[in-house]
Order: C-alpha cells, then sequence, then structure tokens
C-alpha cells in the first residue's frame, strides 16, 4: 500500500489550518495576505489528489484557474497595501479603521 | 515515494509554520518561497509535472518577488516594533484553527476512501500527463472559463497599476 488519497487530503488540511490560523491571528497584512497564499495551495494539493483518485481530468485546468487568480488577487492586494501605506505609514491591521465609525 | 511524501510533507508544515509565526517579514518571504517548492515537489509525486513547473515560475519566481518588493517598501523599523499578534483574537483564532484542522483531520480519516495508490501509472504518462490534460480542459470545455480569465488578469494589471499611482 502506497500513498492514498487520505494522505494528501490531511496535508492539505494541516497547511490550511497553518494559513487560517495566520489569516486570525497576525497584525501584519503582509504576513496575512502570506498566509492566504497558504490556503489557496492547500486547495491545489486536494484538486490534484482528487484528480489522480478519480481519475478526472478537468481537475489539471483548476488547479491552474486557482494558481491564475492567486497570482492576480497578490498583485491587487499588494497594489491595495501600497496606496494604504501611502496614507497611514503602517502595516498594523488594527490601524486601518478609517471605514469603521 | 512514500519517504519523499514524507519529506516533502514536513518541510511544507515546517515552513508555513515559520511564515505564520516569524516575526521578520524577510523571513517569512523565504519560508514562504521554501513552502512553495516543497509544493511543486508534491505536484511532481501526483505526476503534474507541467503543474510544478508552473508552480515554481509563478509562485516561487512572480509572487515572490512582489512579496519582496512590498517588504522593501515598508519601515522595517516600525514593522519590527509592532505586536506581532491579535492580544486576545489571536488566543482564539489559534485554537478556531487548530479546530478546523482537528474536524478535518477526523473527517477525512472516517470517510469511505478507497485506499487505492495515487501515483502516477504508465498509462497517465503515457497520455500526455498533466499537460495533454490541461491544454484539453482549457481549449475544450472550459474554453469560456480560461477567456474569462484572460480578462480577469487585465483587469487585475490595470486596477493595481491604478491603485499603485502617486495620484489618482
Amino acid at each position: 500500500m502506497g500513498l492514498t488519497l487520505t494522505h494528501y487530503l490531511v496535508l492539505s488540511a494541516a497547511l490550511f489550518s497553518i494559513g487560517l490560523a495566520g489569516v486570525l491571528t497576525r497584525r501584519n497584512v503582509l504576513i496575512v495576505l502570506m498566509s492566504l497564499e497558504l490556503m489557496l495551495n492547500a486547495a491545489n494539493i486536494n484538486f490534484l489528489a482528487f484528480a489522480r483518485y478519480l481519475g478526472d481530468d478537468a481537475a489539471y485546468a483548476f488547479v491552474l484557474f486557482v494558481i491564475c487568480l492567486a497570482a492576480g488577487e497578490v498583485a491587487v492586494g499588494l497594489a491595495l497595501l501600497i496606496a494604504l501605506y501611502r496614507n497611514k505609514e503602517t502595516v498594523d491591521l488594527s490601524d486601518y479603521n478609517i471605514l469603521r465609525w | 515515494m512514500a519517504i519523499a511524501f514524507y519529506i516533502l510533507g514536513t518541510v511544507l508544515v515546517l515552513a508555513g509554520l515559520r511564515v505564520v509565526t516569524s516575526r521578520n517579514l524577510v523571513h517569512a518571504a523565504v519560508f514562504l518561497v521554501l513552502s512553495f517548492l516543497s509544493l511543486a515537489g508534491l505536484y511532481l509525486l501526483l505526476g503534474a509535472e507541467f503543474l510544478a513547473a508552473v508552480q515554481v515560475l509563478v509562485y516561487a519566481g512572480g509572487i515572490m518577488v512582489l512579496f519582496l518588493y512590498a517588504v522593501m517598501l515598508v519601515s522595517f523599523r516600525r514593522v519590527q516594533q509592532m505586536p506581532a499578534y491579535h492580544p486576545k483574537q489571536g488566543l482564539a483564532g489559534a485554537a478556531l484553527a487548530g479546530a478546523v484542522f482537528l474536524v478535518l483531520f477526523l473527517v477525512f480519516v472516517a470517510s469511505p476512501f478507497e485506499p487505492r495508490s495515487v501515483r502516477p501509472d504508465e498509462a497517465f504518462v503515457a497520455s500526455g500527463g498533466d499537460l495533454a490534460r490541461v491544454a484539453d480542459a482549457l481549449f475544450g470545455p472550459y474554453v469560456f472559463a480560461f477567456e474569462l480569465l484572460a480578462v480577469f488578469l487585465l483587469a487585475a494589471m490595470v486596477g493595481a497599476i491604478l491603485l499603485a499611482r502617486k495620484e489618482v
């Protein structure tokens, strides 16, 4: 018995939870963005493992879609960060409270 | 093969933990590269050579350059001085993430998946591997999503340039 689907699923669950912990606990907005990337990659492992398990070919294209969306998300997210940093001079999420009243 | 999976998995989890816990932004970025590279290795184990190459090019190449660029723009001293975690929400968040992992683990272990190997076999490689499957899907049933993705990337590029410009 070699590597089964469950091995990959548990690994991706671990990676997803690590990313979730980063998003929920860290105050630095850059670390939060990095943790989001970890969570997206956990989904990719699941896609590929299920593609092999079920013999479904469409999942390979979905992984490519996820990678593309992650790239776009990071580009826009970091542009937003630069615009925010120019106005607030901080990367602390707790200081981004202009929209709160 | 199994030993490669365990080594890559351990590296991936440890690097991910360091990304989430390190105070220094550059350290976090470097450990993020390490986790992306071990992910590419895991894709290779699943027979996805093309996607492993894309992972290295896009994530370890492109996305990391963006991150390092943003890290260099922010003040190093101010980042070192600010508190790393939310004071009370931090504990609750970590507990929630641990609970999510526990639930997912129990569900996956209890799920009735057949314990058959997911290693890529001869027939998979002979029929073109993942590259042929990506191409068939992108230019077959998902051609509309593919075109939409091109529009999305254009919109993201224009949006990023507009947002990061000095005067809007």
